[in-house]
């Protein structure tokens, strides 16, 4: 379904624009579909269907036989994998996520809350779902563009129930005016070893945090009397329209305090919020020097060009998401999730207070003065991180420090030798060379 | 409720294959490090023992019986302190939000059951099989387990963290470990 760009407001709240809900004070001031300055919306929108996302085009055998064979015949050797995430060949009962995604949903509790303070109440959610465990909250209104299609969800489960309810997206964003995005981060040193299975670990986890938020968050808005939509919207675009970050070139949204190393989750209900607007970190500007993302995907899947290309109505950089995907089947062994895009990204670093001080600084400059000191930033970012981030990083008794072709017990101080332990644990490859090759096998 | 469909899970089957244990304190060090990394303020590793655990007739809902595989049927404590010879003990510490009011003690437990459902997964893809049991009394097992101390009026203080911790179901299994209390924090290092 096409959606016409939106005339002439964003917010559909209506409500106070003094900035006490910790939105924007001048966001009556911005153009219509401002969503930011990382993404520029030029023309109209095809609302989302999960079952035209990547992971279910590949289901459908899209790009080829060995990807689609990967996603249905897939076996992960190591076992935090295996129970972290819902793969083909795992045991559903045993990951979380399917446990709670095949689950009944809650009733909504028939004696509603009234909502006098609307500003009070939004304040309120947002804490709870602090208190619940998320790293930062948002609320949105519900852009109808981003709202599935004939509503569809989509489930934290990989095998994806979706269920078309048949409502328009613009029925539901009546239904449901407000989004309730929130951010899980993961761990910093963790993420450091990406391509490898400690990567892995805080990247499953914590979409398994966010998965349990989402629900008690969902329960609690419930119990109050008011409707939940879960699963029902893209939550890139819902984040930005939250404040949370901006995209970056990454495809991925780059948070405030954390950069790219979050997981986003956003839930659409009727309970009375008001909405907050985008936010401006200088990413737009940051991503259109720096390219150290692009630089270290393995894959080339990121875009190096400087402008943006303009897709599905939208201006932001390109994501070859089936070069992406391509590689997966070939690495299964050493790394479910590549996430060097994340690691190599310059926000994301611990969330310190120099890391706050220089995104102050990079906010308050002026936007023609900013390519100058992004440089600056990106020379001292190569200087102190290195232009791939290579840390080495040990968590329990996983490594990634252990070279190619050896082998380690993934029992941190087993006293086993390491002929015991035939299977290599912690290995960084693919570079981009092997990647080639993996492609030049798919052409044959 | 999310607690009652965590706790009452039957949770995955048991992995054909067995991971070799060369070192069970290494591997009770493991568990406590997931543990941790999943949560938990404190983790310890004890031996099962049948005097601290209810039979399923006893008549608590959470009891040893509840959580056997289906194939098993009803365990009897006996039975069960035999076939899961060591128990892993955890606690969670409470936190408040003094502006969200009631959101405080169940969101600790409902912490506990998720931290519990992924260390018996993690056993069970292993190889080994794990259930959730309910002790008769938390706060005793985990004295045993080195989790703190019993107060002379029958409080539980915490070695790290004061009477703050959440205790309740604990994990059993059949995975070769050995009595502990490891620092190990299942906090990732970078090594520079």
């Amino acid at each position: 379904m096409v959606i016409q760009t939106r005339e002439p407001i964003i917010f559909v709240d209506g409500t106070s624009t003094d900035g006490a809900d910790g939105g924007h004070p001048d966001r009556r001031q911005r153009p219509a579909n401002f969503m930011g300055r990382s993404v520029t919306i030029v023309g109209p929108q095809t609302s989302p269907d999960p079952h035209d996302d990547p992971h279910a085009r590949v289901r459908r055998g899209e790009l080829g036989p060995i990807v689609q064979n990967y996603y249905f015949n897939r076996f992960v050797k190591d076992p935090l994998n295996r129970m972290g995430h819902n793969t083909a060949n795992a045991d559903s009962k045993a990951v979380l996520a399917s446990v709670l995604a095949r689950s009944g949903r809650g009733s909504v509790n028939p004696e509603k809350l009234e909502v006098r303070d609307v500003s009070a109440m939004t304040k309120h959610i947002k804490r709870v779902a602090r208190f619940l465990g998320a790293d930062a909250v948002g609320i949105a209104p519900t852009l109808p563009e981003y709202v599935n299609d004939r509503g569809a969800s989509r489930t934290e489960d990989e095998h994806m129930v979706t269920a078309a309810s048949g409502e328009s997206p613009e029925e539901i964003s009546r239904k449901y005016p407000y989004a309730i995005c929130f951010l899980v981060a993961w761990d910093y040193n963790m993420v450091q070893a990406h391509r490898h299975h400690i990567g892995d670990a805080t990247y499953h986890f914590a979409g398994q945090k966010a998965n349990v938020l989402g629900n008690n968050l969902a329960g609690y808005i419930r119990e109050m009397g008011y409707q939940v939509r879960q699963g029902g919207a893209s939550t890139i675009p819902m984040m930005l329209a939250a404040g949370l970050g901006e995209l970056g070139r990454n495809g991925i949204v780059i948070s405030e305090k954390f950069g790219s190393r979050v997981h986003p989750h956003v839930i659409l209900t009727d309970l009375p919020l008001v909405a907050d607007g985008p936010i401006d970190i200088g990413v737009s500007d940051f991503c259109k020097v720096c390219r150290k993302c692009a630089i270290a995907c393995p894959t080339n899947s990121i875009s190096h060009d400087v402008n943006k290309k303009l897709i599905n109505g939208v201006e932001k950089y390109a994501i070859n998401w089936k070069t992406c995907y391509a590689v997966r089947p070939h690495t299964l062994n050493l790394w479910h999730n590549c996430l060097t895009c994340v690691a190599a990204c310059p926000y994301t670093k611990p969330n310190v207070w120099w890391r706050t001080l220089t995104l102050q600084t990079l906010r308050t400059t002026p936007v023609r003065l900013r390519p100058l000191l992004v440089r600056a930033l990106v020379a001292v970012d190569d200087r102190i991180w290195g232009k791939l981030p290579r840390r080495r990083v040990r968590w329990l008794g996983y490594d990634t420090g252990v070279k190619i072709n050896e082998s380690t017990c993934s029992i941190a101080g087993c006293s086993c030798h390491e002929n015991e332990h035939p299977e290599p644990v912690g290995q960084y490859p693919p570079f981009k060379e092997n990647a080639r090759r993996f492609y030049k096998d798919k052409a044959r | 409720m999310m607690l009652d469909l965590i706790t009452a899970s039957p949770g995955g089957g048991v992995f054909a294959v067995k991971m070799d244990v060369h070192d069970p304190a290494a591997m009770s060090g493991h568990m406590i490090g997931l543990a941790k990394f999943w949560g938990a303020g404190s983790a310890g590793v004890t031996a099962t023992d049948s005097a601290w655990l209810q039979n399923s007739q006893d008549g608590d809902d959470t009891s040893v019986g509840e959580d056997a595989l289906p194939s098993q049927g009803p365990v009897d404590r006996l039975t069960a302190a035999q076939q899961y010879p060591w128990a892993i003990v955890c606690g969670v510490p409470r936190t408040f939000d003094a502006a969200a009011g009631g959101m405080g003690g169940r969101h600790a437990e409902q912490k506990l059951a998720v931290l519990n459902f992924n260390l018996r997964s993690y056993i069970r893809e292993i190889g080994y099989n794990a259930i959730f049991v309910t002790p008769v009394s938390s706060a005793e097992l985990a004295t045993i387990a080195g989790l703190g101390a019993l107060t002379q009026d029958g409080r539980f203080l915490a070695r790290d963290g004061g009477n703050e911790l959440v205790l309740g179901q604990v994990v059993i299994t059949d995975l070769p470990l050995n009595a502990s209390n490891s620092k190990q924090d299942g906090k990732a290092q970078a090594v520079t």
